[in-house]
């Protein structure tokens, strides 16, 4: 049986390791298949964020390269705690950069968003809320908390999880936009959290 | 179309939509489990809900994904091939940077075809040169006088002249440099031979042109573009003078100014014309004076009677004091008596002429006194101007340099 000092697993079991073990695996042997993996886990979705900042397809291919030409490089560099959530963020902002620079592009800004993206956004930190409202959990204290929300995000967020209907049915209902709904539902979400970390006087 | 249900896989191990779910949700074929599964992610996950959005503004947007795979195969086969050599040029990822890529071989195409016609344009002047040798080693050959170059010019010019001013090429571009001047390998190939300045010097301890500086007259002036006549034809014209003419044969320096000039002709005649004008055109007076004293000088010069050249130039520069020909010569007369300060004094007024035929050859002759007299400090400077000038002397003025600083 080969040593494996690293314990580094065989290429074989990469698809079913997380983002973070990926990660530490990565930093500590170097191996390019780990890159590969997660680009089959991400590049699909980096290329739509793109495609949303972008719009045109040849700029958002152009950047999606970018971003993962640099990961051989950054992932080895930076402490990174989320991975989902930091490429996400360095995705956003390189595209933001692009469009800011007119496209004249600043290397030096782009290594700041690397280190340190500025919008760290936080994913999943409301599992705990979001598994209530999908069980239907409809005590007085979350009520309350959707009582206080604004009219277009409380009417979204009580269709949405209360009433189990699609965003698509929202829309009939409302008449918002794809986007409103999606928005209304989110904000309606994130402001019940901070509701209900307020009366609780611990985070939700 | 088949419907995504909770049989696919729905979400990445990262817990984020796959490929095949993100194209399912876009195009509204997922089943309805699959749908809230998906939209109950999206309220949690900035990544897909952006994600979502860029292709949902657009459903043809979707087509980019179909070359997600052509996009790995870019990045991993760059990253494969930065790991195994440096690159020369750095990778081109853009559409727009692969004009560098375009300049970058044009411009690599425009070098190795200068480096080729240069490479050949000095490959054929190495070819000229050895013709050119060969004509002249024909000629020695073929007329034969028994007399060598050793008796004709004394190694007077010690060391730094026999070895540094061997190489033929310097004066074969040195001749070329001067339009008026025959070309070598024509004149030799025809029987006869061109003596350019500072010639009799520079080849003075070659053994391959010894014998030519005893054949060929000095008699001609370079810059006026004269050619020598060879001997034969020159003993042909002077018997034909002799007949004609006999009580010049009393006066021989006479007849050799004479035939010299005839030899002019005779050349004139197969084609220098301008020559030929140039020399009937010649003021017969104090210029001919002039000529007949540089002539003369030139033949003492060539017979190892420095002193007696060197009063002969002196007496034809009375009439003519710029003469180019005989300030070289004159400085090279008593460079070879030893009286280095009169030949400075020389060197020093061809030089003024920086179009002069004899600059080069003056210039260097400087420095070949200044290093004899131990004015090393001055030869540096000197050597260095040289080099500077892209002179002929050039490789000659980097060996002194290089022996000055051992």
């Amino acid at each position: 049986m080969s040593e494996n000092p690293l314990n580094i697993p065989q290429r074989a079991s990469y698809p079913e390791l997380p983002d973070d073990e990926l990660v530490s695996l990565y930093k500590a042997g170097g191996d390019k298949e780990i890159i590969g993996e997660l680009y089959t886990r991400y590049a699909h979705l980096m290329m739509g964020v793109c495609m949303k900042y972008l719009k045109k397809e040849s700029e958002a291919q152009d950047a999606l390269m970018h971003v993962f030409e640099r990961l051989f490089d950054f992932l080895k560099m930076y402490e990174i705690g989320y991975f989902k959530s930091w490429l996400y963020s360095v995705t956003k902002h390189h595209c933001l950069l692009l469009l800011k620079k007119n496209k004249e592009y600043a290397y030096e800004d782009d290594i700041l968003v690397w280190k340190s993206p500025k919008e760290f956004v936080e994913f999943g930190d409301d599992l705990t809320l979001t598994g209530r409202l999908e069980k239907g959990d409809q005590t007085r204290e979350l009520m309350q908390a959707i009582e206080q929300l604004n009219d277009e995000q409380r009417i979204c967020v009580e269709l949405f999880y209360l009433k189990e209907k699609s965003y698509q049915e929202v829309q009939d209902i409302t008449r918002f936009t794809y986007k409103q709904v999606k928005s209304y539902i989110q904000n309606g979400k994130r402001n019940l959290r901070i509701i209900l970390s307020k009366s609780n006087g611990t985070p939700v | 179309m088949e419907r995504l249900s909770d049989q696919h896989k729905v979400f990445t191990p990262s817990g984020c939509l796959t490929q095949e779910a993100l194209q399912a949700y876009v195009k509204g074929h997922c089943s309805p489990e699959v749908l809230r599964k998906i939209e109950i992610h999206l309220t949690d996950c900035p990544l897909c809900s952006d994600a979502t959005e860029g292709f949902a503004e657009e459903p043809g947007n979707l087509s980019a994904l179909s070359r997600l795979d052509n996009i790995r195969k870019q990045l991993f086969q760059e990253k494969e091939e930065e790991t195994r050599v440096i690159p020369l040029i750095a990778p081109v990822k853009k559409t727009k940077n692969r004009q560098i890529l375009y300049i970058s071989i044009a411009a690599s195409f425009i070098l190795v075809c200068t480096s080729f016609f240069a490479i050949r344009y000095l490959v054929m002047n190495s070819q000229q040169d050895q013709v050119s040798m060969t004509a002249y080693q024909e000629t020695d050959k073929s007329e034969n006088t028994g007399e060598t170059a050793e008796e004709a010019v004394p190694d007077a010019a010690g060391q730094i002249i026999s070895d540094s001013m061997s190489p033929r090429k310097d004066m074969t571009d040195h001749n070329r440099n001067n339009k008026d001047i025959p070309d070598p390998v024509k004149e030799g190939a025809k029987g006869g031979t061109v003596i350019m300045p500072g010639t009799l010097d520079m080849i003075a301890d070659d053994e391959t042109y010894k014998s030519i500086v005893n054949e060929v007259y000095f008699s001609v002036d370079a810059d006026l573009g004269l050619v020598e006549l060879p001997v034969e034809e020159k003993q042909v014209v002077a018997s034909e003078d002799e007949n004609k003419l006999p009580e010049q044969t009393k006066n021989k320096e006479t007849d050799k100014v004479e035939q010299t000039v005839a030899g002019t002709r005779t050349n004139g005649a197969t084609g220098k014309t301008q020559k030929k004008s140039e020399v009937q055109q010649a003021p017969a007076s104090a210029t001919g004076d002039a000529r007949d004293e540089l002539n003369s000088g030139m033949e003492s010069y060539r017979e190892g009677d420095y002193s007696g050249a060197a009063e002969k130039f002196d007496r034809a520069l009375v009439n003519e004091p710029d003469q180019a020909q005989a300030l070289y010569y004159s400085g090279m007369s008593y460079f070879y008596t030893g009286d280095y300060d009169q030949a400075l004094q020389m060197f020093g007024k061809v030089v003024k002429n920086k179009k002069s035929s004899y600059y080069h050859a003056a210039r260097w002759q400087i420095s070949v006194i200044q290093i004899r007299q131990g004015k090393t400090q001055e030869a540096r400077k000197t050597l260095n101007a040289i080099i500077d000038e892209d002179s002929p002397y050039r490789k000659q003025a980097e060996e002194e340099i290089e022996l000055l600083n051992k």
